[in-house]
């Protein structure tokens, strides 16, 4: 946290979050161990922004976004929301720590952090009409009613893309990317600040992926939204995050800027999935990096720097000192070879 | 699989100690004074003040109900069921009397049914479709349709009354008492014939449903199609990979199902004038023998509690990919 | 997928001559219940002394009792008591059953155990064995109390059901997104898993209908039922003490019981085979 007299162009402030799974065994149940999907995570969104987390599965990155919306308890740290702010009409949750908010506390919350959902299918109810499942946010704040909730559901419906006529149909006579722009519709029918999306876009055909991505930048600067944009897809997030963090086993090992990290990487994790990310002309594509074996267990995360075992550049140090995420001008990274390597970028980025 | 286990009989506590807790609940909501049942059921007594005060004192109603509970439990944990109210004698000792003949039941109405129906419902699942396969479950459906009361109803009106093939209740003779032991045997098997069947029509039903369904299940898994694709014949397939890996179901899924077993054996000692335990139960309740219908009760629950504990230990045991936790 | 296509449901039910065959047999029984006044031919409690245990006859389809009254008459009555316990005792299990099988799945830590053990204690019972211990202690037996009886006896399954059914969608984005807008426990309980859980629980209900009725007749036949209600299991056991010489008085009876269970049985498969439901 480098900067604390600015506050208030934040609209998100986590410091050092952990979730901890207990792992449960034998007669009692005891719990003899946890997965550390979550292990000391720090970050900050600005306004308006939007920050990327990025990380293969297991990393830990959805357990952040669904700690973010509440939906698990967080084990440690703290989620600050609107930190700058200390009293806002309507809602009591600016400024004030929503690590372990009350029900009621949480129910506000919500109607200012809301998320996207991954699977397109499992995330509308199948027995609710469209227009029932896009204004349900409203009808259960008590915010609109009948027809003064329809008048809002076309609205949405129509600056998500969907044609109106269709509100009354079920979510199964809908497309993969429709259903998708359902969600949206619903996420921001209460007129959220912050929108925690969740690989929105990976269980979509291609085509349609971009479509959907051009909808949230454009939702984006319509409502004046900040986003938490999670995938495990660097090629996805290059054209739509202002700042990308890498996840590794629960941890963030290198944050900064999107031009920067591609330019620039300084973490040789970031390096390997820079190189292998999909880029529209593969002959000036860089030497795959290709990482050896498998993501090790956050049950048991080695020693050291977790990545060590499939470093390339791995040393002793590695093995047994766990780097601290640090750095300047908001480039921080984790690894105690950092200023040393000098790592693959991502060749024609600019072009 | 110790620790497996203990924690298994570590569960089976609670669940007796709220069983008899709702017997216990049950009997005391009796209307009426139990001291009043128990001089009915004595007619002969000498009723006056002082000996019903003396009544109650020897069946502890004049203390508060949770110490009744008390009292009743720890005698039914040393295994002393008490007196029946009708005939004074040890309730251990009338049921003693009674077992033989529902275990006799059960046991020859299920020798023959458990093995045939899973026979059927094994033929039907390799067939699906087919007429056997038809067959077999039109016939389990019927028989799962139709009240063992009626069953025996009818196996008596055609059986007894117009074909006078076998007796039409009770499990022997009187004419039988002095003669010889074979002949006694005989004459036993010939009782035993009807009530055994009325007895396992539902469980067969079950139990060949329960079979095909498993077995059709097994039959779809990668490792048959595995096993098929390697060249194995149909039978080997069958015998080493399906068939045994369906009976660890079917056979749990049997021993669950004696809850339901034992409820068609009440209907069917009832039916059949069987000297058992079930018919005993329903004298007891219509003369309203309370200690008597406490202990059936529990002796009933505790034969269920344990065989559902066999079936979870037959089905760890018998399946290694479950783990004991 | 928890979708489930509507028109193709019913395709599938009565695509299938079989189940075609249960669901008209319930249908009939249900309307001989409704229509009992008008269907039946004689007043059913009417005592005919001049005419005992006569045979079938044009005057007496089913012949008489040994009360002289008209069994078929009897039997037409009996129809509306049998499916009047059966749908009110499972709707008493569904009530309880279903409130408790939601709340153990959907507060999976803290209730889910205590449904458990409360579900295990009462599954230890035989389901008979209860019912006649219940009957026999409560001295008023009218129909609505051995309904309330029987479905009380018969929660537990239909707990166990719903419970493993909220347990399956609690997993499900959906309601995630309930939450995240919102809505309460009772509004994600009723809107959002209540509607795509029904499928097994008509199911089971269709099955513990029948069950109701044979633990009706199962009550009535061993003397534990109302002696005021004119019942199927009483009039078998009547019956059978005149089998030898009036064996329609038990034949048709017992018909009843088992033509209604086999059509709720039949039909009760097939909709589980159309809602491809797995219990």
């Amino acid at each position: 946290m480098e900067n604390s007299s600015n506050t208030d162009d934040f609209i998100l402030r986590v410091n050092n979050l952990k979730k901890y799974f207990p792992v449960r065994r034998g007669i009692l149940q005891r719990v003899i161990n946890h997965v550390r999907a979550v292990d000391g995570v720090s970050f900050d969104i600005k306004r308006r922004e939007t920050l990327s987390l990025v990380g293969e599965s297991g990393s830990g990155k959805s357990t952040v976004g669904r700690l973010l919306a509440r939906l698990d308890d967080s084990t440690e740290g703290s989620i600050v929301f609107n930190p700058g702010v200390n009293d806002v009409p309507g809602y009591s949750v600016g400024g004030s720590d929503i690590t372990h908010s009350d029900p009621s506390t949480t129910k506000a919350l919500r109607r200012k952090i809301q998320l996207i959902f991954q699977d397109p299918y499992s995330s509308l109810n199948p027995r609710m009409k469209t227009a029932e499942i896009i204004g349900e946010p409203l009808f259960v704040n008590g915010i609109a009613r009948g027809r003064v909730l329809y008048d809002k559901v076309r609205e949405y419906m129509s600056s998500v893309g969907l044609r109106e006529d269709q509100m009354f149909n079920y979510p199964h006579e809908f497309s993969g990317g429709q259903r998708q722009r359902i969600g949206i519709a619903r996420a921001l029918i209460i007129e959220p600040e912050l929108i925690v999306a969740d690989e929105p876009v990976s269980a979509l055909d291609s085509s349609v992926q971009a479509q959907v991505l051009n909808l949230l930048q454009d939702l984006q600067k319509q409502y004046g939204l900040s986003f938490l944009f999670i995938s495990h897809d660097l090629s996805v997030v290059k054209h739509i995050s202002d700042r990308i963090a890498v996840m590794y086993l629960g941890r963030i090992v290198e944050i900064a800027e999107t031009d920067e990290l591609f330019t620039n990487p300084k973490h040789p994790y970031t390096e390997a999935l820079i190189s292998v990310a999909p880029v529209p002309n593969p002959n000036i594509r860089g030497k795959p990096v290709i990482l050896q074996g498998d993501v090790p267990s956050p049950i048991d995360p080695p020693g050291g720097c977790a990545f060590h075992p499939r470093c390339r550049y791995a040393a002793e140090k590695c093995k047994t000192e766990t780097p601290e995420l640090q750095g300047e001008n908001g480039h921080q990274v984790a690894c105690h070879f950092s200023e040393e390597l000098h790592l693959q970028a991502l060749e024609g980025f600019h072009t | 699989m110790i620790s497996y286990l203990i924690r298994r009989l570590a569960l089976a506590v609670p669940t007796f100690i709220g069983i008899t807790i709702i017997v216990f609940g049950l009997m005391h909501m009796a209307p009426g004074n139990i001291v009043d049942f128990y001089m009915a059921a004595n007619s002969e007594a000498i009723v006056d003040a002082e000996r019903i005060r003396q009544l109650e004192e020897e069946i502890g109603v004049n203390k508060p109900i949770y110490v009744q509970y008390a009292k009743w439990l720890g005698r039914v944990l040393v295994l002393d069921l008490g007196v029946s109210f009708e005939t004074h004698r040890a309730i251990s000792t009338e049921l003693y009397d009674r077992l033989g003949a529902t275990v006799s039941l059960f046991f020859f109405g299920h020798i023959i049914g458990w093995p045939l129906s899973i026979a059927i419902g094994v033929l039907s699942a390799m067939k699906p479709n087919s007429w056997i396969d038809h067959l077999g479950r039109s016939v389990a459906l019927i028989g799962l349709s139709m009240p063992a009361f009626w069953i025996g109803a009818m196996l008596i009106l055609v059986f007894s009354v117009e074909l006078g093939m076998f007796p039409s209740g009770g499990s022997v003779s009187s004419s039988m008492s002095d003669s010889s032991t074979l002949g006694y045997l005989l004459d036993k098997g010939w009782h035993l014939v009807l009530p055994a069947i009325t007895v396992t029509v539902r469980t067969m039903a079950i139990t060949m449903r329960v079979a095909r369904a498993e077995l059709l299940e097994v039959l779809r898994k990668d490792y048959i199609v595995t096993a098929r694709s390697k060249g194995l014949t149909e039978t080997v397939v069958l015998v080493k990979h399906a068939l045994r890996n369906s009976l660890i179901s079917v056979i749990t899924l049997i021993a669950l199902s004696m809850g339901s077993i034992l409820s068609g054996a009440i209907m069917t000692e009832t039916i059949f004038s069987w000297p058992g335990v079930g018919r005993y139960l329903v004298h007891a309740v219509n003369v309203r023998d309370y200690p008597v219908v406490m202990a059936i009760t529990l002796l009933v629950s505790i034969i269920v509690i344990f065989s559902n504990l066999l079936a979870d230990i037959c089905y760890t045991w018998l399946n290694p990919r479950i783990r004991y936790n | 997928m928890a979708t489930v296509k509507h028109r193709s449901v019913w395709k599938r039910l009565f695509s299938n001559r079989m189940s075609l065959f249960g669901f008209y047999l319930t249908l009939g029984i249900v309307l001989v219940g409704v229509f009992a006044p008008i269907i039946a031919t004689h007043d059913p409690n009417n005592m005919m002394f001049d005419s005992v245990l006569e045979n079938p006859s044009f005057e007496y389809w089913f012949g008489t009792d040994s009360l002289g009254r008209d069994v078929f008459s009897r039997i037409v009555w009996g129809a509306r008591t049998s499916l009047y316990v059966g749908i009110v005792a499972t709707g008493v299990a569904a009530i309880i059953g279903v409130t408790f099988g939601c709340l153990a799945g959907y507060f999976e830590r803290s209730f889910g155990p205590v449904f458990m053990r409360l579900a295990d204690i009462q599954l230890s019972i035989p389901n008979l064995v209860l019912l006649i211990v219940a009957a026999a202690v409560i001295g008023n037996r009218s129909l609505e109390i051995i309904a309330l009886i029987i479905g009380i006896t018969m929660w537990p399954s239909m707990g166990r059901v719903a419970r493993s059914k909220v347990l399956d969608l609690k997993t499900q984005d959906f309601i995630d997104a309930a939450r995240m807008s919102g809505a309460s426990h009772l509004r994600i309980i009723s809107r959002h898993i209540l509607p795509n859980g029904l499928g097994p629980i008509i199911v089971i209900a269709t099955l513990d209908i029948g069950a109701a009725i044979v633990a009706e007749a199962g009550l009535s036949f061993l003397g534990l039922g109302d002696p005021r209600a004119i019942s199927w299991g009483q009039m078998v056991t009547k019956g059978i003490e005149d089998m030898t010489y009036a064996p329609w008085s038990v034949v048709f009876p017992g018909m009843g019981i088992f033509l209604t269970v086999w059509g709720l049985n039949i039909f009760g498969d097939a909709l589980r085979d159309a809602l491809d439901v797995e219990m």
